[in-house]
């Protein structure tokens, strides 16, 4: 590891909390959709949603945490074209992780279906119920999901390029 | 007479003559309702897990009013099962399947009212019977007049209605994912009236 500045243990669990949440979220969204409708199918679909909207909370900790705590600046090693790119796919991420929960609680909303939190806190419906509304949100709740997987894998790539290929410590700064 | 009390009274007398017989003559009146001009949605909305709504896109009525005697008027829905609709289209087959509407051997679903009384100038409670699957069951429904068309030209809207009650699903018989959707519906009618 050359020089590189870790980040702090709040902005570490907050990440790998939510990494780990996210990529259950987007398998388990794959694979529900195509379940026969069945007990399982009704209890798997709320928990995606609670689960989906623990991440919304953890993804405005993570920009309320970044706002008083921001990243450390990045090793000598990271070009100058990298240096640009890095802030990008990063804020990519967080928007992706706070949009794609929103899109899923409005769809919710338009699809007639509330949301009771883990059972427990009845949360409003964000619109009426529509079916035109609901088709588009779907349709958006979806697209998001490739977009987050498609960043996600940038994401793993360039953590695999600097740290395996450069050894630039780039991983060992979120790790636990 | 003083100016004011000549207005007073003549405004008592403009709300005494919204209240009777429209000006047809008519003590009673033969309106229709349905899903032509109106919505009939329901709720399930007592379960922790899951919390959805849906409706029936096939529908009619009458409702026969006496203005005279409200006691007198009467309501008869009768709703095409097979028109149930929710967003998702799963759960809209499912419903129609023979654990729940079981629209092939029980295609509509009729409420009739038993009792109507008069809450308050607008409101009404409608105490009836609904049968569903075969079975009836007393249900009451709140119903609320939005607004009203004296005069209203036939085929025109003379009224705008919203209705609510509620039921216990699996006195029907439906008892499918009871504990994970929840018993109680509540359902909620907007519709026109005309004559």
């Amino acid at each position: 590891m050359r020089g590189a500045e870790g980040y702090t243990p709040a902005a570490k669990v907050l990440h790998w909390t939510s990494a780990l949440l996210v990529l259950g979220l987007l398998a388990v969204g794959l694979w529900m959709t195509g379940l026969p409708l069945s007990r399982l199918k009704f209890v798997v679909y709320a928990c995606h949603k609670w689960i989906g909207l623990v991440v919304l909370v953890l993804a405005i900790l993570r920009l309320i945490w970044r706002r008083h705590s921001p990243p450390p600046a990045l090793p000598t090693t990271v070009t100058p074209w990298e240096r640009r790119l890095a802030p990008v796919g990063h804020w990519a991420l967080l928007l992706l992780v706070l949009a794609q929960p929103i899109s899923g609680w409005l769809m919710s909303s338009a699809g007639g279906v509330a949301v009771v939190w883990f059972g427990i806190l009845p949360l409003p419906d964000m619109v009426p119920r529509n079916q035109q509304l609901f088709a588009v949100l779907r349709e958006m709740h979806h697209l998001l999901a490739f977009a987050l997987m498609a960043v996600i894998t940038l994401h793993i790539a360039a953590v695999v390029r600097h740290d395996v290929l450069r050894h630039d410590g780039i991983l060992r700064r979120m790790w636990l | 007479m003083p100016a004011s009390l000549a207005r007073a009274l003549l405004v008592a007398a403009a709300c005494a003559a919204s209240l009777l017989p429209s000006p047809g003559g008519a003590a009673s009146d033969h309106l229709t309702i349905g899903s032509e001009r109106g919505s009939m949605d329901f709720f399930i909305g007592d379960s922790l897990i899951f919390r959805t709504t849906g409706g029936f896109k096939s529908w009619e009525g009458t409702i026969k009013v006496d203005e005279l005697d409200i006691t007198k008027s009467s309501v008869e829905v009768v709703v095409h099962t097979s028109s149930i609709e929710m967003l998702d289209k799963q759960q809209t087959m499912m419903l129609r399947e023979p654990e729940f509407f079981d629209v092939e051997k029980f295609p509509e679903m009729t409420y009739r009212s038993t009792a109507i009384e008069r809450l308050n100038a607008d409101t009404l409670k409608v105490e009836g019977e609904i049968t569903l699957r075969g079975i009836t069951r007393p249900m009451t429904l709140e119903a609320k007049m939005i607004d009203r068309i004296l005069d209203a030209a036939p085929g025109k809207r003379t009224a705008t209605f919203r209705a609510e009650g509620s039921l216990k699903r699996s006195e029907f018989g439906m008892i499918k994912y009871i504990d994970l959707v929840g018993d109680k519906v509540d359902i909620a009618i907007h519709t026109d009236a005309w004559r």
